[in-house]
């Protein structure tokens, strides 16, 4: 810097020897305080790193617990057994019934009288009056 | 095996200069607290490489803060004449006796004797001691002149007294 250039010799010498003087020693241990900071930082960022992974791990926990809950509603239970294998057992009225009937005893085996609900075949007398003009 | 943090380094180095800039102010317990404050609150914000006009600014702050709070500008401007204990170390190879310089600082205006001390044990240019001071280039190199001025006469007046 020009400035100092403008220096006389006098205040060359003085600063020089000014400048072997050497300021007091401090008490401070200031890389002690420096690692004790340091490593009260890090057990802070340590605990809060551990407070924000356990809310993550709680809340999917949560959301887990939430989801198996609605896929797991109760629905019907489809059981088989080997008893649901077997036919039920035919009606007398059945088409079953009277087929074995037939070929085991013949045409006469056929019941007379039909069943409540049977519907009526009809008859050779029933004919005119069906046909007549005027009758019902 | 690591590397020291960058701070601890630049304590290391510029610590002693810190203490005895703040000691113009603040007696020696105080001044330590001001420059650990510093330090202390640079490693909390993470600055890791501050320059080394930013570390006596910022002490020449924090001390003008601890003084305001504890009493007014007057007491800060008296305490360093009556500010007891040594600013330097006694050394056989001083090529200046150190109570002599010391007081001789001690009897200079404020503002000469901070760029006093910036300029010899800071080892900031003036440049910086003007951004320091918060004044002109030129204002700071005067004051350092004339600080210089102030402790050559003050020593030679010391010199011719102990001859007498």
């Amino acid at each position: 810097m020009s400035n100092e250039t403008e220096m006389n010799p006098n205040d060359e010498e003085l600063s020089e020897a000014l400048s072997s003087l050497r300021p007091a020693a401090t008490s401070i241990d200031f890389a002690s305080i420096a690692l004790d900071r340091m490593q009260r930082c890090a057990t802070r960022q340590v605990r809060t790193w551990r407070i924000a992974a356990a809310l993550l791990l709680g809340g999917l926990v949560a959301s887990v617990t939430l989801q198996v809950g609605r896929t797991a509603a109760p629905q019907p239970i489809a059981t088989t057994s080997a008893s649901d294998d077997v036919p039920p057992a035919p009606g007398p009225d059945s088409l079953l019934t009277l087929r074995s009937l037939v070929l085991e005893h013949g045409v006469q085996a056929i019941p007379d009288r039909p069943g409540p609900g049977a519907i009526r075949a009809i008859r050779p007398g029933d004919v005119p009056r069906v046909a007549s003009p005027g009758g019902v | 095996m690591t590397d020291p943090h960058p701070l601890i380094q630049l304590f290391a180095t510029h610590a002693r200069a810190l203490v005895l800039y703040a000691r113009q102010w603040l007696d020696a317990s105080a001044a330590e607290d001001v420059v650990q404050d510093v330090f202390v609150r640079l490693l909390e914000r993470g600055t890791r490489d501050p320059s080394v006009a930013f570390l006596f600014r910022s002490v020449r702050n924090a001390t003008i803060d601890v003084t305001r709070a504890a009493s007014s500008r007057k007491r800060r401007e008296g305490v360093a004449a009556g500010n007891a204990g040594a600013w330097f170390e006694r050394r056989d190879d001083d090529r200046i006796d150190a109570d002599a310089a010391c007081g001789a600082l001690r009897s200079l205006p404020a503002s000469q004797r901070e760029a006093v001390v910036l300029r010899i044990w800071g080892g900031l240019g003036f440049e910086q001691i003007a951004e320091t001071l918060g004044c002109a280039v030129s204002t700071a190199f005067a004051h350092y002149r004339d600080g210089l001025a102030g402790i050559q006469a003050r020593m030679e007046q010391t010199c011719r007294t102990r001859r007498k």
